[in-house]
C-alpha cells in the first residue's frame, strides 16, 4: 500500500471517529438539558401566642332610652298651652297646661260641700251631746241616740269621701300642668293648643338626654362579653329574655346625642380572655374542617385545628400547643397549593 | 432576447437604470416587518354579562355562541375564556378565508345565537391577527400632583384616542389601565324599605336623567344594589336630587359618589403606574409607518399636556429597524465574501467587476419588482436576496469565462467572441435557472404556515434568478465590450491568484480523476458497487443517527431581546395589591444595564385585545425590551433565567413563566408544550391538570410549567336553614335580597331557578375574610322583626373557578411548558412518555396543542413540496436534455447531498426545522446546477465523438473549477446567514447550515458520481465508437 492509500485510510478513520463523537456529544447535551426549577412560594409567617384576646363582630344595635317618656293626660280638658316640639326642656319645666277651670270649680264645690258637711257634723255632734244628756235624765230614747250616732258616722264618712274627692281633684289639678320629669328634648307633641285631651291619650313625647342604652339581640348560642362603642368598652347586661329566640342584652353607654330608635354601629365582643388568636389567612378551610400549615424546614405540614370563636380580628383556636410554632399566612389557594409539598420561603420584609 | 438587446444598448441601459432608480425608491418606501404575517384570521366575540360567574358565562353565553360558530366553514378552532362578568369566544379560520369574510360569517352566526343568549346581553365582534400586536405602547403617568391617573384616563378616552384615530396612518388605538370614572349609587336597603321603595322605582327615576342605560345594573326582582355608570363629578349632585317618590330624593336612600370603577385592570409602564395607549396598525399595514406617525403625534401630545409624562414602554420598531439594518450589512458581507471567492477561483479582476456590477443591479431591480407587486421587506425577503447572490455571480462568470475562451483559445475578435460566446451558454444558463426554479416552485403553493413564511422567499428568489439571467445575457456582454477592449491580458496580481489556486484547489482535480479511473479498472462491477453501496451506507447511517438526535422544531428560537413573562398571584388578590407586590421587581429591573423598557398589564378590559385580554385581575402579562444581542454579554435565555428567579421572590406568586417573544410560531399556540385536557364537564378537570403538571415537571429542557386555570377563587356560600328561615316568615330569596350593606359586597349570585334556593354566593372585596364575620350579625328584616343572619344561615368558604376555558365545544384546561432551546419534538415526546405513567386520566381527552401541531403539519406539507419539486425538476431535465437516463442520473445524486446536510445540522447544533427543509430544497437546486454543468459538457464531448469514459474524465477536469467556484461562492454568500449576523436570522440560519454542509459534501460527491454514472449508463455508440476508432487506427 502506497502513501496515498494510507493517508486516505487515516483520513477516513478520523472522519468516522469524529462523526461518532459528534453524535454522542449532541445526544449527551440533549439529555442533560436542565429541568424546570421548582421555585419556593414566598409567604409570610405568623407566630401565635397565648395572650389576652378580644374578638368582636360588627352589629347594628338599636338605641333606646330608659328615660324616654310619653306624657299622657289623665284628665279630659282643653289644652291651653303646649310647648313647641323640638324645644329643650329641663327637669321640672312646664310642658303643657291644660284647662283646669272645671277642676277648680269642682274643687270649690267639693270644698264648700266639705264645709257644709263639717257644719252639719258640728251641729249633729252638738245635738247628739244634748241627746246624750237627755238620755241620762231619761228625756230621750236610745233609738234616737243611736240614730244620731249613725247620722254622725255617715256624715263623717261623707266628709272623708269629700276629702278624698278633694285630694283627687287636687291631684287631677297637677295633671293640668304637665312638667318634664327629665332633661331632654320634646320630640313630639300629639295635641295642639285648643285640642281636647282625653285620659290615656298621649300629649307629648320626651327623649331624654341621658340614659341611653343599646339593645343588642344575638343568637342564644353566642356569648357576649361586652360592646365596644366609640372606642370605649361597655359591659353588656344580659336580660335573660328572648325576642324571636334571640337573647337580648342591654348596654348602657354614656353617650348623648343619640336618638331613640336609631341604628348604631357597634362591635359586639364575642370572645374575651386568654387565647391563641390566628389571622384568617393562616387558616385553610377544606371539606368542612379547618387546618393550619406549620412551617417545618422549608415545607408546610397541615394540622387540624378546632375553632373556638371567630371575629373580625381573627379566630381563636383551641390548639394551644401551636404556641410558638411558625404558621404560614397566605391566601386560601396558596395554602392549598402548599399542601402538595412545594417548598416555602419566608418573606423577609 | 440576447440579439434584441445587444443591438439596442440605449434601450437596455434605460431599462436597467429605470429599475435601479425604482429599486432605490422601493428600498426606502417599502413597508418593513420582521417576519411575514403568518397568523391565520381570528375573530373574537366579547360579551359582558354583569354579575355572572365564570360558570354561568360558560354555560349561558359561550356555549350557544360556540355551537353556532362551529357550523361555519373553514373554522379551524373554537375556544373561549370565561371569567366573572365576561365571555370571550375566539374563532380561528384557515388561511384561505379572508379576515372580512370571517367577521361577516361570525356576525351572521351571532344573530342566530342571540336568541339563545340571556336577554340583554350584547356580544361585540372584534377581528384579530398579526395587526393586533401593538406597534408602540405609549405609557402616560402623572408628572406631579396636579393630575391623577383618573384624570389621565378621562383625557385618554375623550380626547387623545379620537385624535389619534383621526390620523389616517394609525390603524387602531386602545386605552388600558383601569381608573375609568364612574358614578356609584349605593342603595341602603333598610332606608329603601322604610320608604317602601323597590328597585323598579329607582330605575325609573334614573331614566329621567336621559342618559344611556347604566352599566353594571342588573334589573329584576331582588337583584344587585350597586348601580354604576360612567359620569362626571358634577353630575353627582344632580343625581342625588332625583325624586324617587314625592318628598323622597335618591340621596335620601342611597350614597351617590363619583369614584373610579372597581379596578379589574392596571398598567405599569417603565416601572410607573400609568395609562397605556396601545397603537396598532390596520391589517396589512406597515409597522414603521404607523410607528412614525404615532411618535409624531406623541410629540404633539407632550407639548399639549405638560403635566403628563409620555414614554414608550413597548415597541416593535426597534427590532424591525435593527434587523433590517443588520440584513443590509449581512448582504454587504455576503457580497464581499462571494467576490473574494470569485477572485480566488478565477484570479480575474474583470470577472470581479462584472459580478460586482451585476449584484447591485439584481438587488435593486428585485426591490423594484417587489415594490411594484405590493410586497414588503422582511428577514425572509432579504435572505432570499442573499441566497440569490451566489447563484447570480455564477451566471455572469459563466458568460465571461466562455467569452474569454473564445478570445484566447479560438482567437476570435471581440465582437464575434462576445456574440458567439454568449449564445453558446444561453442554453445551459437558462437550463440551470429553470431547474432551480422548478424545484422551488411547488413550495409557493404548499399551503398553511410554511406557505405564509416561505412564499415571499421563493418568489423573491425566483425574481432575482430571472433578473440575473436576463442581465447575464444582456448587460454582461455589453460590459465585456468595455472590459476586453484592451485584450485579455492579466495583471500580475491576477496571475498570482491563479498560481495560488493551482497550488491549492487545483491539485484536487487529480484525486477526483483517479477515483473515476478507479471505477473503470479491473473488477469494475465490484468497485462500482463498492463505491455506490459505500456512499449509500454512509447516507443511511448519517441520517438515521443524526435525525433523531437533533429533533424537530418549527422555527428555531431567536434572541430578539424581547422577553415576555406571564405571572399570576392568588386569584383572590386585587389589582392594587398585585401592583404593590411587583414594585420591588420593577425597581430592580430599572437598575439592570440590559433592560431598556418594561410594560406590565394586569387584568382585562372590555374591548381591549392588545393588552391583558383574558387575564384575571391578579394575573399580568409583562414585556421587557432588552438591549440587542450584539450589545450585551448575556444571552436572552440567561436573562430569562435571571428574571424568573427574581420574580419568584414575590410573595404569593403562583405562576412564573418567562419566555421569549415569538416562542411559538403562531400566536394562537399558547406555549411550546401545551397538553390540553378536555372534558364535557368542568368538574375534575382542575384536579387532573395538577396530575399532568406534576408528571411533566421533570421533563428535561422545560424552564417552567403552569396550568391555565384552577379551582382557586374563594367564594362565600350561605347555607340557609330553610326551616328556620320560614319559621321567621322569610324565604331564602328574601334573605338574599337584603344582604349587601354599605357597599361591601360586590356581587351576588343565587340559584334563581327555584324559590327554595338554599345556596347563595357572595363575592366580596377588600379585607375579605373579616367581612365574612361581619355578615354573621347582619340584620335581616322579617315579619317578626330583625334577626341576625347567623341565626338562620351558616356561612362557609369554598373554592370555585375564577376562569374557565373551553375548546372545540368541550371544557378544556392547558398544562403549559416553556423552554429555552431544546427541540420541540424531544420535549413533546418526553412529556408524552411521562403522561403514560399517570393514572386517572381515562375520562378526559388529552391532546398536544403546542408547537408540535404546527411542526407536524408544516413538515407534512414541505415534504410533499419537496417530492413534487423533484418530480417537476425531473420532467424539466428530461425535456432539456432529451434523455431520461441523464435526467435520472442528475436527480439520483441529490439525496447524496443529504449526508452533508445532516452533518451540517448536527455540527451547527440546529434541529430539523422548516428553514432546514427549505435549505435542502435549495441545496438540491444548487447541486443540480453543478450536475447540469457536468452533463452539458459531457454531452458536448460525446457529440464531438469522444468515448463515454473519456468524456466523463474531461468533464471533471474542465468543469472542476467552475463547479467548485459555484459551490464555494454560494457557501460564501451564506456565511453571514450561518453566522446569524442579524437579529432574527437565528431562525433562518439552519437553511444556511444545511446548504453549506450539503454543498461541501454534495459537490464532492457530484463530481464523482455524476460523471461515473454518466459513462456507465451511456451504452449507445460505445461499440460504434470502438469500431470507428479501430477503423481510424
Amino acid at each position: 500500500m502506497n502513501r496515498k492509500t494510507i493517508i486516505s485510510i487515516v483520513v477516513v478513520v478520523i472522519l468516522i471517529a469524529g462523526g461518532i463523537f459528534a453524535v454522542k456529544r449532541a445526544r449527551k447535551k440533549d439529555a442533560s438539558t436542565p429541568v424546570a426549577k421548582k421555585y419556593a412560594i414566598v409567604v409570610s409567617t405568623f407566630k401565635p401566642q397565648i395572650k389576652p384576646v378580644t374578638l368582636s363582630l360588627p352589629y347594628l344595635a338599636i338605641a333606646k332610652n330608659d328615660k324616654d317618656v310619653t306624657l299622657t293626660s289623665r284628665i279630659s280638658a282643653r289644652v291651653d298651652y303646649i310647648k313647641a316640639s323640638g324645644s329643650k326642656v329641663k327637669k321640672g319645666d312646664v310642658i303643657a297646661k291644660l284647662d283646669d277651670t272645671s277642676i277648680r270649680s269642682n274643687i270649690n264645690s267639693v270644698k264648700s260641700g266639705i264645709e257644709a258637711a263639717k257644719v252639719a257634723l258640728k251641729n249633729l255632734e252638738a245635738t247628739h251631746k244634748r241627746t246624750l244628756d237627755l238620755i241620762a235624765v231619761k228625756g230621750a230614747s236610745i233609738e234616737q241616740s243611736e240614730m244620731e250616732e249613725s247620722n254622725i258616722a255617715a256624715l263623717q264618712s261623707k266628709i272623708e269621701t269629700l276629702n278624698q274627692n278633694l285630694s283627687e281633684l287636687n291631684n287631677a289639678l297637677t295633671y293640668a300642668v304637665i312638667l318634664s320629669p327629665v332633661d331632654g328634648r320634646l320630640s313630639k307633641t300629639w295635641v295642639n293648643a285648643g285640642d281636647v285631651s282625653m285620659p290615656g291619650r298621649p300629649i307629648a313625647s320626651l327623649n331624654a338626654k341621658n340614659g341611653f342604652y343599646l339593645l343588642v339581640r344575638v343568637p342564644t348560642d353566642l356569648n357576649i362579653y361586652g360592646v365596644r362603642y366609640n372606642q370605649k368598652q361597655y359591659n353588656a347586661i344580659k336580660l335573660n329574655s328572648t325576642f324571636n329566640s334571640l337573647a337580648e342584652y342591654k348596654v348602657y353607654v354614656d353617650a348623648t346625642g343619640l336618638m331613640s330608635g336609631d341604628r348604631i354601629e357597634v362591635n359586639v365582643e364575642v370572645f374575651k380572655g386568654d387565647g391563641l388568636m390566628l389571622p384568617f389567612d393562616a387558616i385553610l378551610n377544606r371539606n368542612g374542617k379547618s387546618y393550619v400549615l406549620v412551617k417545618e424546614g422549608d415545607k408546610a405540614v397541615a394540622q387540624e385545628v378546632s375553632l373556638i370563636q371567630s371575629g373580625e380580628e381573627g379566630a381563636v383556636v383551641a390548639n394551644t400547643q401551636l404556641e410558638g410554632n411558625e404558621l404560614v399566612v397566605a391566601k386560601q389557594d396558596i395554602l392549598l397549593k402548599l399542601l402538595g409539598g412545594i417548598s416555602i420561603q419566608v418573606n423577609k420584609d | 432576447m440576447f440579439n434584441y438587446f445587444y443591438k439596442r444598448p440605449y434601450t437596455l441601459y434605460a431599462l436597467i437604470t429605470g429599475f435601479f432608480i425604482l429599486g432605490i425608491v422601493a428600498l426606502v418606501t417599502l413597508p418593513k416587518n420582521l417576519f411575514p404575517d403568518a397568523n391565520p384570521p381570528e375573530v373574537i366575540v366579547i360579551t359582558a354579562i354583569p354579575g355572572a360567574t365564570s360558570q354561568v358565562a360558560a354555560n349561558t353565553v359561550s356555549k350557544p355562541i360556540e355551537q353556532e360558530i362551529a357550523r361555519l366553514g373553514e373554522v379551524t378552532d373554537i375556544s373561549s375564556i370565561n371569567v366573572a362578568n365576561f365571555s370571550i369566544v375566539k374563532a380561528d379560520f384557515s388561511y384561505k378565508k379572508s379576515l372580512n369574510a370571517a367577521a361577516v360569517d361570525v356576525a351572521n352566526a351571532l344573530s342566530i345565537a342571540k336568541a339563545k343568549l340571556p336577554p340583554g346581553t350584547n356580544p361585540a365582534i372584534y377581528t384579530a391577527g398579526d395587526f393586533t400586536l401593538p406597534v408602540d405602547v405609549i405609557s402616560m403617568s402623572p408628572k406631579n400632583d396636579n393630575i391623577s391617573l383618573g384624570d389621565i384616563r378621562k383625557m385618554a378616552d375623550s380626547f387623545m384616542k379620537p385624535h389619534l384615530l383621526s390620523n389616517p396612518d394609525i390603524g387602531n388605538v386602545e386605552v388600558f389601565g383601569g381608573y375609568q370614572s364612574s358614578i356609584n349609587v349605593d342603595v341602603d336597603p333598610f332606608k329603601a324599605k322604610r320608604y317602601g321603595i323597590n328597585f323598579d322605582l329607582i330605575a325609573k327615576a334614573l331614566n329621567t336623567l336621559n342618559r344611556d342605560m347604566p352599566i353594571g345594573f342588573v334589573k329584576g326582582d331582588n337583584s344587585f344594589y350597586t348601580i354604576t355608570f360612567y359620569g362626571e363629578k358634577d353630575e353627582v349632585e344632580k343625581i342625588k336630587h332625583i325624586m324617587v317618590l314625592p318628598n323622597v330624593m335618591l340621596g335620601n336612600i342611597a350614597d351617590v359618589s363619583w369614584k373610579y370603577k372597581k379596578r379589574t385592570a392596571g398598567y405599569i409602564g417603565n416601572g410607573k403606574p400609568a395609562i397605556a395607549l396601545s397603537i396598532q396598525r390596520s391589517p396589512g399595514g406597515s409597522v414603521l409607518d404607523v410607528s412614525n406617525a404615532a411618535r409624531a403625534e406623541m410629540k404633539k401630545l407632550k407639548a399639549k399636556y405638560p403635566n403628563i409624562r409620555f414614554e414608550i414602554s413597548d415597541t416593535q420598531r426597534d427590532l424591525i429597524q435593527l434587523s433590517n439594518a443588520n440584513m443590509l450589512s449581512a448582504l454587504r458581507d455576503a457580497i464581499l465574501y462571494t467576490l473574494i471567492v470569485v477572485l480566488f477561483f478565477l484570479g480575474n479582476f474583470r470577472a470581479i467587476i462584472a459580478a460586482g456590477l451585476s449584484i447591485p443591479m439584481v438587488f435593486f431591480s428585485t426591490m423594484a419588482v417587489i415594490w411594484l407587486s405590493g410586497g414588503e421587506l422582511n428577514i425572509v425577503v432579504y435572505t432570499a436576496i442573499i441566497l440569490a447572490l451566489g447563484m447570480l455571480t455564477d451566471d455572469a462568470v459563466v458568460v465571461l469565462e466562455n467569452v474569454e475562451r473564445h478570445l484566447n483559445e479560438l482567437k476570435e475578435d471581440l465582437e464575434t467572441a462576445i456574440q458567439k460566446g454568449t449564445k453558446e451558454v444561453i442554453a445551459p444558463i437558462f437550463a440551470g435557472t429553470l431547474s432551480t426554479i422548478a424545484i422551488l416552485f411547488p413550495l409557493m403553493f404548499v399551503g398553511g404556515f410554511p406557505q405564509k413564511i416561505f412564499k415571499p422567499l421563493i418568489s423573491t428568489l425566483i425574481i432575482a434568478l430571472l433578473i440575473s439571467f436576463f442581465l447575464s445575457i444582456t448587460f454582461i456582454p455589453s460590459l465585456l465590450k468595455v472590459l476586453y477592449k484592451n485584450g485579455t491580458g492579466k495583471t500580475k496580481i491576477e496571475l498570482w491568484f491563479d498560481k495560488v489556486y493551482q497550488k491549492s484547489m487545483g491539485r484536487l482535480v487529480e484525486p477526483y480523476v483517479s477515483v473515476i479511473k478507479f471505477s473503470n479498472t479491473k473488477r469494475r462491477l465490484l468497485r462500482r458497487t463498492l463505491l455506490t453501496v459505500g456512499v449509500l451506507l454512509i447516507l443511511i447511517i448519517s441520517v438515521k443517527s443524526i435525525m433523531p438526535t437533533i429533533g424537530k422544531d418549527a422555527m428555531p428560537p431567536m434572541d430578539t431581546g424581547i422577553i415576555k413573562a406571564q405571572i399570576g398571584f392568588s386569584s383572590n388578590e386585587t389589582v392594587n395589591s398585585a401592583e404593590i407586590k411587583i414594585e420591588p421587581f420593577l425597581k430592580w429591573l430599572r437598575k439592570q444595564p440590559w433592560a431598556v423598557r418594561s410594560s406590565v398589564a394586569f387584568g382585562t378590559e372590555a374591548g381591549v385585545l392588545s393588552l391583558g385580554s383574558g387575564n384575571l385581575p391578579s394575573e399580568a402579562s409583562i414585556t421587557i425590551n432588552c438591549v440587542d444581542r450584539f450589545h450585551r454579554k448575556q444571552t436572552m435565555w440567561q436573562l430569562e433565567s435571571l428574571i424568573r428567579d427574581k420574580l419568584s421572590h414575590m410573595e404569593g406568586l403562583k405562576r412564573d413563566d418567562v419566555f421569549d417573544f415569538g416562542a411559538t410560531p403562531l400566536s394562537s399556540i399558547k406555549a411550546p408544550l401545551d397538553i390540553r385536557l378536555k372534558s364535557p364537564v368542568v368538574d375534575g378537570l382542575a384536579k387532573k391538570s395538577h396530575l399532568v403538571e406534576k408528571a411533566i415537571q421533570d421533563v428535561n429542557g422545560l424552564t417552567s410549567v403552569s396550568t391555565s386555570w384552577d379551582k382557586d377563587f374563594t367564594e362565600i356560600v350561605l347555607d340557609i336553614n330553610e326551616n328556620k328561615a320560614l319559621s321567621y316568615g322569610v324565604t331564602p330569596y328574601q334573605i338574599a335580597s337584603q344582604i349587601p350593606v354599605k357597599g361591601q359586597v360586590i356581587g351576588l349570585n343565587a340559584d334563581l331557578q327555584s324559590m327554595k334556593t338554599q345556596f347563595v354566593r357572595l363575592y366580596m372585596k377588600g379585607k375579605f375574610s373579616q367581612n365574612i364575620q361581619s355578615l354573621r350579625l347582619l340584620p335581616i328584616q322579617t315579619k317578626f322583626g330583625e334577626i341576625p343572619l347567623a341565626s338562620i344561615a351558616k356561612i362557609k368558604k369554598q373554592l370555585t373557578f375564577a376562569k374557565i376555558e373551553r375548546d372545540k365545544l368541550l371544557y378544556s384546561v392547558d398544562v403549559n411548558g416553556y423552554r429555552n432551546k431544546r427541540p420541540i419534538t424531544h420535549i413533546t415526546d418526553a412529556a408524552a412518555n411521562a403522561l403514560k405513567k399517570v393514572k386517572g386520566l381515562d375520562d378526559v381527552v388529552i391532546t398536544q396543542e403546542g408547537s408540535i401541531a404546527t411542526i407536524n403539519d408544516s413538515f407534512n406539507r414541505m415534504t410533499k413540496a419537496i417530492g413534487l419539486g423533484i418530480i417537476i425538476l425531473l420532467m424539466a431535465l428530461i425535456a432539456i436534455y432529451k434523455s431520461v437516463r441523464m435526467a435520472l442520473i442528475m436527480i439520483v445524486v441529490l439525496p447524496l447531498s443529504m449526508i452533508g446536510a445532516a452533518w451540517g445540522m448536527l455540527l451547527f447544533h440546529k434541529p430539523s426545522c422548516m428553514p432546514s427543509l427549505l435549505g435542502i430544497l435549495l441545496l438540491f437546486g444548487i447541486i443540480i446546477k453543478n450536475a447540469v454543468l457536468l452533463i452539458d459538457f459531457y454531452q458536448m464531448h460525446r457529440e464531438s465523438g469522444e468515448a463515454p469514459f473519456d468524456s466523463a474524465v474531461e468533464s471533471v477536469r474542465i468543469r472542476f473549477r467552475p463547479v467548485m467556484m459555484t459551490a464555494f461562492g454560494t457557501i460564501a454568500g451564506m456565511v453571514p446567514i450561518a453566522l446569524e449576523q442579524a437579529v432574527g436570522l437565528e431562525r433562518l440560519s439552519p437553511l444556511a447550515d444545511v446548504a453549506i454542509g450539503g454543498l461541501l459534501i454534495g459537490t464532492l460527491l457530484t463530481l464523482i458520481f455524476v460523471p461515473m454514472y454518466a459513462y456507465i449508463v451511456d451504452t449507445k455508440d460505445k461499440k460504434k465508437l470502438k469500431v470507428v476508432t479501430k477503423e481510424v487506427n
